[in-house]
């Protein structure tokens, strides 16, 4: 079993300040059940840094999508149709 | 979802209140009384129990339609799911953390405990609310045109 923590907000701020276009990619596995990175997880860290972005007057697009696993090629698959439209993925995967 | 940062005009600041269905006077014709009286100052949101709400919900608010989320749980021990109230203290610390981190202020997340001996019913709990609330200035997640 693999545990996981969330890494410090601003520090994740920080890795994707480049980006103009991002992916918060969650999973529904081991992060999950650690509370790190599964839906919920995945949609409260998106949702704070739109607002992140807003209150910045920063011009970025932050949407997120959450895989059963991201270690197994079917799941991951499900990204080629959208993938293009991004930038960065920034994954909060194990 | 997700959209680009937009520019949004806000003239007054808005209050999101979710509220257990148990707090006493909350049917809907009180929510709408209520929403009638103080128009766009307050979003109502009736949940069957506290323990419901996620802290999700308040960020969402947050990030959509309010300056500040509030939630009002039934009085301690008292829970008809026993501990919804006590989940719903949680989360609503763990948001404060999470909007503190962004830069905004905790108080614009808040949390009232009805009481037992002087139950308060929906409208008075939420003038009370809407006074704290006041006290804040538009959220800056709000941007104004221009």
């Amino acid at each position: 079993m693999i545990t996981a923590k969330q890494k410090p907000f601003q520090e994740i701020k920080g890795m994707i300040a480049p980006y103009k276009k991002i992916l918060v990619l969650g999973c529904g596995s081991c992060v999950a059940e650690c509370a790190a990175g599964g839906e919920k997880e995945t949609a409260m860290l998106a949702s704070a840094l739109r607002m992140a972005a807003k209150k910045n007057s920063e011009e970025v697009l932050v949407q997120e999508k959450t895989l059963d696993r991201q270690c197994v090629k079917d799941f991951v698959i499900e990204l080629d149709g959208i993938i293009d439209q991004y930038d960065a993925i920034l994954s909060l995967g194990c | 979802m997700g959209s680009y940062s937009n520019t949004i005009s806000k003239q007054e600041p808005t209050l999101a209140l979710f509220y257990c269905q148990n707090v006493p006077n909350s049917s809907e014709r009180d929510r709408q009384a209520l929403e009638l009286k103080y128009g766009k100052c307050i979003r109502l949101f009736p949940i069957p129990c506290s323990g419901r709400l996620e802290p999700l919900h308040l960020l969402k608010a947050l990030e959509e339609i309010a300056d500040t989320a509030y939630v009002i749980t039934c009085p301690e021990d008292n829970c008809r799911y026993f501990e919804g109230n006590v989940r719903a203290r949680k989360r609503v610390e763990r948001t404060k953390e999470i909007i503190s981190d962004i830069g905004l202020e905790p108080e614009r997340v808040g949390i009232i405990v009805g009481t037992k001996e002087y139950p308060k019913g929906l409208a008075t709990l939420a003038g009370e609310i809407l006074d704290i609330a006041s006290q804040l200035r538009i959220s800056p997640v709000f941007v104004t045109d221009g």
